[in-house]
Formats: C-alpha cells, structure tokens, sequence
C-alpha cells in the first residue's frame, strides 16, 4: 500500500471501518512506516481524548427563557394561549388561592378578561395578576428598568409584589406594551391607596 | 403503534426509520400551536442543540441566543417537516444552519469593526494568531493535561479549527451522530464527509500534539 494511501485511511482504521482486506494492507503498511505509526498514534489518542469530554449542560432555567422569549416574539396565538389556560386551570386557581393569603386577604373583585387571558383581581390600591412565567418574568424586568421597587411574595419566589407609584403607572404600562405584552394589565390602572401607591401582585400562572 | 417513514437524499439509499408514537403526538400538538407541546420540545432537544451550539460557536452568550433562536425557528417551520427524516435531525440541521450563518454574520461584523485578533480567535470566528492563549495559561504544555483544563485545551482547540473541519469534528466525534446522520444533516456526501473529517482530525492532532504527549 502506498504512503499516501495508508494515510488518509487511519481514522476508518481507528473506527473500525475498513473491510478486512484494506485493514490487513494497511496493518502490513504499518508494520514497516513509522511515521505512519506515528501519525496513527496521535490520531487514536485524539479520539480518545476528544470522544470522552462530557456532554455539554444546558445553563439554568434555559427552558425558561426560551418560553419567554417565545411568547415575546408572538409565537403563540391567541387560539392556544387559551388552550393552554385551559389545561392549567388547577393550577390558577392554587396561585389565586394563595395570593389571597399572601396579599393581606383583601381581595373583593374577580375580573376575568377574556380576549387578554389573564386573571385580574383588584381592590383599592392592589391589582393582582396572574400571567404566564414569560409575561412575569418580564413584566419583573421592566418594572426593574423603571426603577420601581419589587418584592417576593412571602414564600413564594415566583410571585412578586411591585409597588407602583400613581405617576409611573403609565410608564411601566408604555414599557410593556412597547414589547406587546399590554394584554398583561389593563390600560387604565386602579386607584392607588392613600399613600398614592398601587400594589401590583403578579402571581404565576402555572410553570409548564 | 410506530410509523414509518421513508427519507429520500440523492447520494444515500432510502433509510426506513420509525417515529415513535409520543413523536408523532407531539409534532401534532406542535402544528396546532400548543405552547405545551412547545415547552415539550425544548425539554426533549435542549441539551444537544444547545451542546451544538456552543460546541460550534465556544462562547455560552452566543450558544444560548442561538439555541433559543433555533427552538423558535423549528416551532415557526414545523409544518415544513416532512417526516423524511428523525425529527432529531432535522432539528440538528437548523441548528447547524443557524451556527453557520452566525458565523459568517460575526465574521462580516468583526471585519467592519475590526475587533481584536485574539478575541476573534477565541470566537473561533478569526485569523489565526501567533500567540497559543492555552499554551500560555498551562505551565508545562509538554506534560499530558487532565480534567477540566483538558476539556478547555480541547473546546478551543476545537473553536481554532475553520467551520467546515470544526463541524464534522463536532457532529462526529463529540455528538456521536452516525454517518448517515451527518448526511442528512449537511448535505455531503459520506466520502466527503470522511476525507474531510480525516484532514480535521489530522489538524486537531497537530494542534493538540502539545498537550496530548506523555511525560
């Protein structure tokens, strides 16, 4: 076998492609070219090498992001959107349940609104939303753009509370619809409380 | 209860394959939209589209923004899929069409905006320095290197090599795809894919020749 030849057939030697015929030259080939020994030793211990390096971990709630990012770029219409409530209607109804605890149990009006698919629940001063982790998770992002104050729910780190004062309402508002989630809060905000703030309570839907 | 599907390529047999009953649900559910089935699917291809693409690109920023670009492109193309091939890999094969196209977009943007030779090279997107960056990190390169730092040594040296060795490589050798996968995937014909996966072991083995000889 020539030089040249043996040298481009190593890697199906290595893998174990070569029928026994072309393996037997080969192997004759090998026995009297160093270099070629050579050449099929690194090469092996490349493979090696390289064939054993662990698969790779995808980072940290990736699925999460790819979920945002998806209902972001408008992925789902409004047809699933509602199927997918549908199929989480347990769910809401645990999360309503304990935002009804966590935010001082003065909760009085249930407002659903149909064609926005979210489940609003307002008082005086308080709005309590429960959105999808997407919409949440945005709607955490902005209010942090603004400068608006956020808290965990108490317990609950997929709930938040931010507090909103009367004259950024409509920036915070502005900032979400700019990305097409107004569908997450009504346009006009409800009173605030004495002190001028609305508590907004975003609650987590269902987390797929 | 499987399915069978037939995939037509111009310089492969027919290859029969099955679609699992859970497959073709899903690709129902997907075609009807069904952000579930979505979340589905990201769960079930995350690991490998995302080991793809940082194997091709070796930076975790641009991975991650090009595994999510791609979960959105397959949910968008869906209706396209034919069943003429694993749903794997046709999912693999935009991945690799994503990665390739990524490439070139930063190659033409970093020679706009001239960025620094040996950031480009850490990119695995740029000329070739003179300067070894994971030789100058190891102490004694000459000895064999274990563990975390040879995983390092390997993804760069990986990231070093042009795209077209690098993919092979990759899909090959670090994805353990078959033969017939890598075709479908990039379109080659199997000799092709051989020769040109036998010069990019060849030029990885160089690379590696350093840090891969005994004491």
């Amino acid at each position: 076998m020539e030089h040249e030849k043996a040298q481009t057939l190593l890697s199906d030697y290595i893998e174990g492609d070569l029928d026994k015929e072309m393996a037997s030259e080969l192997e004759s080939h090998l026995d009297q070219c160093s270099e070629c020994r050579t050449v099929l030793e690194s090469l092996q211990k490349l493979m090696g090498v390289v064939r054993a390096m662990p698969p790779v971990r995808v980072p940290e709630n990736f699925a999460r992001r790819v979920r945002r990012r998806a209902y972001r770029a408008g992925l789902f219409g409004p047809a699933s959107a509602r199927s997918s409530r549908r199929m989480t209607a347990p769910f809401v109804g645990m999360w309503a349940t304990w935002g009804l605890m966590l935010a001082i149990g003065l909760v009085l009006v249930i407002v659903f609104i149909a064609q926005h698919q979210i489940e609003i629940l307002s008082e005086r001063g308080q709005l309590i939303v429960s959105a999808q982790p997407a919409e949440l998770e945005y709607l955490q992002g902005s209010a942090r753009e603004l400068g608006l104050k956020i808290s965990p729910a108490r317990g609950d780190q997929d709930a938040l509370i931010i507090l909103v004062p009367k004259d950024r309402w409509k920036d915070l508002y502005e900032q979400l619809k700019s990305h097409s989630v107004d569908k997450l809060i009504p346009s006009t905000a409800p009173e605030p409380d004495q002190k001028g703030i609305i508590h907004l309570l975003v609650l987590e839907s269902s987390d797929g | 209860m499987c399915l069978t599907a037939y995939g037509f390529e111009s310089y492969s047999p027919r290859v029969a394959y099955e679609i699992s009953r859970d497959e073709t649900e899903l690709l129902a559910a997907l075609r009807r939209g069904e952000p579930k089935a979505f979340e589905q699917l990201v769960k079930i291809h995350q690991d490998r589209v995302y080991g793809l693409c940082l194997r091709m690109m070796s930076s975790r920023s641009e991975a991650e923004d090009l595994a999510q670009e791609v979960f959105i492109t397959v949910f968008k193309s869906i209706d396209k899929f034919r069943s003429e091939s694993r749903l794997s890999t046709w999912i693999y094969r935009i991945t690799r069409n994503h990665c390739l196209n990524r490439i070139k977009f930063l190659k033409r943007r970093a020679a706009g905006k001239k960025i620094p030779l040996d950031t480009a090279k850490n990119m695995g997107w740029g000329a070739q320095t003179t300067v070894d960056p994971v030789a100058s990190r190891v102490q004694r390169p000459d000895r064999l290197v274990e563990g975390r730092q040879m995983e390092e040594i390997i993804q760069e040296q990986i990231a070093s090599l042009s795209e077209d060795h690098r993919e092979l490589v990759v899909l090959r050798d670090l994805e353990h795809l078959s033969y017939e996968e890598i075709q479908e995937i990039t379109g080659l014909a199997r000799g092709t894919i051989k020769s040109r996966l036998h010069r990019a072991r060849m030029d990885l083995a160089k690379r590696m020749a350093p840090y891969l000889s005994e004491e």
